[in-house]
C-alpha cells in the first residue's frame, strides 16, 4: 500500500518520499538517490544494488528476480542515469552498470548470462543490450553461454542492438541501428546491420572509408 | 562542419549548480520564484494525476497559469509532465494524451503546438535550446521523442509514428583518451520537416536534416541524409527511392 502511494506520489513530495523511503525496498541504496514517478522494483530487497548520485527517471523499471543464478546481483554504481521508460532485467546472470554510464530513454537491458556496462558508456534511446532472438526464439535462453560486456568509454546510437555474448573494447563507437553479434576491438566505429567496422577512431578523417570504397 | 557547444552529459549538468531546491526549481519553473514552484507544486500534486473528465477539466482551468499560451478544447491527458511551463505555448483543440513529457530547459527556448496538432501517450519533448515548433494538424503517435540543440520545426498536416526519435544532438569523438560522455556536444544545425510528411514507425531522424514536403519515410529507417520535396525515403540509412507521382494541373 506504501509503496503504491509512493510510486504515485508526485511533485518535490515524491521525490523526497521515495529518495527517503525507497531504500526499504533494496538491498543497498545510497542516500542521494533520485527516483521519478512510476519507478517499478520487483524483489530488489535480495539483488539490487545502487550507489550514490545515481538518477532513476520516470516509468523505469529495474527487475531483481533471478530463478537460475539465485546469488547473481544488480550492480547500479555511482552517478548512473537511467532514462524514462528503460527496464533493467535479470533474467539470468548478473547486471553491473558502471559508474558515470547514462543509459538513454525506453533501452532494455537484459541478461541471460551476466551483462557487464563499463565506466562512462554512453547508451542512446531505444537500445536493446544483451538479447538474441536467433538463440532464445529457436531454442531456449539456456543456449546462451558467455557474458555480454561492453567496456568503458563506449557510445552506443540510438536503437543499437547489443546481442548476448558480444564483447566490445573500450572507446568503440556504435552507430544508430547497428545490429552487433561479433566482438569488437577497442576504438573503431562499427554500423550496419549486421555490423561492420566503417574506420578507426584515430583516423579522424571522415572521408578514409569513401576513398577505400573508390580503390 | 557540427559546431561545439560547451555542455556536457546529464550528469555534468546536474553537478554544475548548488542546492538541490535551487536546482529544482530552476528545472521546473525556470526564472520564476519560490512561490511559483509552489504553485507548480499544488497543481502538479492535486491536478495533474486526476484521470476522466473531472482532472481534464480542472487541468484546463489551473494550467491557464502555468502556460504561456493555452488555446479553446484542448485536453490534457493524466500524469503529464511539465517543465517551465512559461515557456510551451499551446493552440486550440490541442489533444495531449496521457504521461507526456513536456521539457523545457531554463533560457529563451521555446515549444509551439499548432492548432488541432494531437500528441499520442508517452512521447517525450525534450528542447534543450532553440524553438521547436510544431505545425497545425500534425499528429505525433506515442512513446515518440523529439529533442532540440538548435531548433526544429514540423510542417503541418504531418504524421510521425510510434516510436520515432528525432535526435536532437550529438556528441563529438576526437579525442581518445576521453570518454565519449564527458566530450562535447555537437549539433548539425536545427531540423526542418516539412508540410504534409509521413514518417512511418521506429525512424530515426538525425540533427540538422531538412526533409521536403510531401515526403514518405518507410518504417525502421534512418535519416542521415536531406530528402528533397516529392520522394519517398527507406532503409538504414535511407535511400532515396523514387519520385512521388503528384497531380498537376
Amino acid at each position: 500500500m506504501l509503496y503504491k502511494f509512493l510510486r504515485w506520489c508526485p511533485g518535490l513530495l515524491g521525490l523526497f518520499l521515495r529518495q527517503k523511503l525507497y531504500p526499504r525496498y533494496l538491498k543497498k541504496c545510497a542516500s542521494n538517490v533520485l527516483f521519478g514517478r512510476f519507478v517499478d522494483i520487483f524483489d530488489g530487497r535480495d539483488t539490487i544494488l545502487i550507489g550514490s548520485g545515481v538518477m532513476i527517471n520516470d516509468f523505469v523499471t529495474l527487475h531483481g528476480i533471478s530463478e537460475r543464478n539465485p546469488g547473481a546481483t544488480l550492480v547500479i554504481e555511482d552517478n548512473v542515469f537511467i532514462g524514462s521508460g528503460t527496464t533493467v532485467k535479470m533474467t539470468g546472470g548478473a547486471i553491473t552498470i558502471g559508474s558515470g554510464s547514462s543509459l538513454g530513454s525506453s533501452c532494455v537491458v537484459q541478461s541471460d548470462q551476466s551483462v557487464i556496462i563499463g565506466n562512462n558508456v554512453l547508451v542512446a534511446a531505444y537500445c536493446e543490450i544483451g538479447k538474441n532472438y536467433q538463440k532464445t526464439v529457436f531454442s531456449n535462453a539456456r543456449s546462451i553461454k558467455g557474458e555480454t560486456r561492453i567496456n568503458s568509454g563506449c557510445w552506443l546510437g540510438v536503437r543499437a542492438k547489443i546481442n548476448a555474448e558480444v564483447k566490445i573494447g573500450r572507446g568503440t563507437i556504435v552507430g544508430a541501428h547497428a545490429m552487433v553479434t561479433t566482438d569488437f576491438p577497442d576504438n573503431v566505429v562499427v554500423i550496419g546491420n549486421p555490423a561492420e567496422v566503417l574506420r578507426r577512431r584515430w583516423e579522424n578523417n571522415m572521408n578514409t572509408p569513401r576513398e577505400l570504397k573508390q580503390k | 562542419m557540427s559546431n561545439v557547444e560547451g555542455r556536457g552529459a546529464v550528469q555534468s549538468q546536474f553537478a554544475k549548480q548548488s542546492g538541490m531546491l535551487s536546482k529544482y526549481r530552476s528545472i521546473m519553473v525556470g526564472n520564476g520564484g519560490i512561490l511559483a514552484l509552489l504553485l507548480c507544486e499544488i497543481i502538479n500534486l492535486l491536478f495533474m494525476p486526476l484521470k476522466s473528465r473531472l482532472g481534464e477539466s480542472a487541468r484546463k482551468l489551473f494550467l491557464n497559469s502555468q502556460l504561456g499560451k493555452v488555446g479553446r478544447f484542448i485536453s490534457i491527458g493524466a500524469n503529464c509532465t511539465i517543465r517551465n511551463g512559461k515557456r510551451i505555448f499551446i493552440g486550440d483543440s490541442v489533444i495531449i494524451g496521457n504521461d507526456v513529457t513536456l521539457d523545457v530547459k531554463p533560457g529563451m527556448n521555446k515549444l509551439v503546438l499548432g492548432d488541432n496538432s494531437r500528441i499520442g501517450k508517452g512521447t517525450i519533448i525534450n528542447c534543450a535550446g532553440g524553438e521547436i515548433n510544431i505545425g497545425k494538424r500534425t499528429i505525433i503517435e506515442s512513446f515518440c521523442r523529439l529533442g532540440s540543440l538548435k531548433g526544429l520545426k514540423i510542417g503541418h498536416d504531418c504524421t510521425i509514428g510510434i516510436n520515432s526519435c528525432i535526435v536532437g544532438a550529438g556528441h563529438s569523438s576526437r579525442e581518445l583518451d576521453k570518454p565519449i560522455i564527458a566530450q562535447p556536444i555537437t549539433c548539425n544545425g536545427t531540423s526542418f520537416i516539412g508540410d504534409f510528411v509521413t514518417i512511418g514507425e521506429r525512424v530515426t531522424v538525425f540533427d540538422g536534416i531538412r526533409i521536403g514536403s510531401h515526403v514518405k519515410i518507410a518504417a525502421d529507417s534512418l535519416v542521415n541524409r536531406d530528402i528533397p520535396s516529392n520522394c519517398n525515403g527507406s532503409g538504414t540509412p535511407v535511400i532515396i527511392t523514387k519520385k512521388q507521382y503528384v497531380l498537376e494541373k
